[in-house]
């Protein structure tokens, strides 16, 4: 059960055997995901198995960072103390360009700008404590 | 196969305290000093279960209401009967207590050939610590046997599961009821029209909508206008919930939609009173979870629908 202490500080991520090698990827500025050779089903978070076809054989590649909002929230009302002097802030459920979609936040611009469909891309930012978080800005105009 | 629905039991879960012998009661009201040393709160089943977990639960409250250490000791075995004997047996002086259950307390008499202890005579209530709901399921005739003059009969039933975590969720506003309920229906051989009554899960008011949708009761998209329009309540297309669902009755947790098939077995008994929906013969109940992953749908009649 939470305490009054721990209801000041953010959850940081607690890598596990599965989760490790992702973690560790997020702090050198990559996002991987595990492709599967067999079926070619690519998924995210990690496991052990291919989530489509049981298979065993997973290979890590880094995601391009590109990306689109499919879902949004914008929280006005902090779910705790920790995140009181953010509000506002969008939560983004984003589809990577490589299929899988993750649970993210929206950082760089006025969470009123996000909308559906919207073009953002990685940034991998530091926490403090060696702890990098992926979130995700609006996408620049194309190179 | 249709089965029936023979009766609803509430599994519970109780403190007793062992009573080996009954001259040790007076005694141990005289005792005012009590509790003087630790107190033993014996789980006749291994950690991690629904007893263990209550019992683990409580002590830390009881240990301050108490200024006594409470210890959980977990003794498991021949269905808690293990556990429960040694209570029975233990110095009836308020130190040993037990989390007995409808097990210990009620089924294994009736399992057992030769229980160490007896249920009634070895034990003292002290309270009731928590209710678990449980659906018997038997054939008509035993049922009928049992007294139970109409007993409601499970004529359909479907599940569907279509992802782990909500993030991975295929699609945002449809959900595998759309599955479950398909093969329901089938099972049935019925459709949403011909539901007179339904039971579904309501954790948000959201939910609700969304089921009614993918249930087929109305088009994708105007799950909200049906409930405006008054189509979930009496008079309605569907009656809904009629016990008031999570929402208004009781979110019990995981057994929430026990408390759905309990309202929608007696609106088909006609037992309902005041709540009964004239004439109901076909009743649905929907259950999900763990995010909309996990989804059941049961469909339920009276003997004239067999």
């Amino acid at each position: 059960m939470i305490n009054l202490k721990d209801a000041h500080l953010k959850p940081q991520p607690m890598p596990d055997a599965d989760s490790d090698i992702y973690w560790r990827g997020i702090q050198e500025g990559k996002l991987l995901l595990q492709h599967c050779p067999a079926c070619g089903h690519v998924q995210l978070y990690q496991q052990a198995i291919c989530r489509e076809c049981g298979s065993e054989r997973l290979e890590h590649r880094a995601a391009s960072g590109r990306a689109k909002v499919h879902s949004f929230s914008v929280v006005h009302r902090a779910p705790g103390p920790a995140f009181k002097q953010d509000t506002p802030y969008a939560v983004l459920l984003v589809e990577l360009e490589e299929g899988p979609r993750m649970i993210s936040s929206f950082i760089g611009a006025d969470p009123s700008a996000v909308t559906f469909d919207m073009a953002v891309e990685l940034v991998c930012e530091p926490v403090g404590g060696g702890v990098s978080l992926p979130r995700f800005r609006a996408a620049g105009p194309p190179a | 196969m249709s089965l029936p629905f023979g009766l609803e039991r509430r599994r519970c879960v109780w403190l007793l305290l062992g009573l080996a012998a009954l001259a040790g009661v007076p005694q141990l009201a005289a005792q005012t000093a009590w509790p003087s040393k630790p107190v033993r709160i014996l789980v006749p089943f291994p950690p991690g279960g629904t007893t263990d977990i209550l019992a683990r639960a409580i002590a830390p409250e009881l240990s301050k209401a108490l200024g006594q250490s409470v210890v959980v000791d977990n003794r498991p075995g021949a269905g808690g009967n293990l556990g429960a004997d040694l209570v029975a047996k233990s110095a009836p002086d308020g130190y040993t207590l037990l989390m007995g259950t409808v097990g210990t307390h009620g089924i294994n008499k009736s399992l057992y050939a030769r229980l160490p202890y007896d249920p009634q005579k070895d034990f003292a209530p002290i309270t009731l610590v928590a209710g678990v709901p449980n659906v018997m399921v038997m054939n008509a005739e035993r049922a009928k046997a049992l007294g139970i003059a109409k007993p409601v009969y499970i004529l359909g039933g479907g599940e569907c599961y279509t992802h782990e975590h909500i993030f991975l969720m295929p699609s945002l506003t449809t959900t595998g009821a759309v599955q479950s309920s398909a093969k329901a229906y089938a099972m049935a051989g019925c459709g949403p029209k011909d539901i007179d009554v339904a039971g579904i899960y309501d954790c948000f008011t959201g939910t609700v909508i969304m089921m009614l949708e993918d249930l087929g009761f109305c088009p994708k998209g105007e799950g909200g206008r049906f409930v405006e329009d008054g189509q979930i309540t009496y008079g309605g297309a569907i009656p809904c919930n009629t016990h008031g669902g999570l929402l208004s009755f009781a979110h019990s947790g995981m057994p929430g939609s026990l408390f759905h098939f309990y309202e929608v077995v007696n609106q088909l008994r006609g037992s309902c009173g005041e709540r009964q929906v004239a004439g109901a013969e076909l009743g649905l109940v929907h259950s999900l979870g763990a995010g909309f992953a996990t989804n059941a749908t049961t469909i339920l009649g009276t003997e004239a629908t067999l």
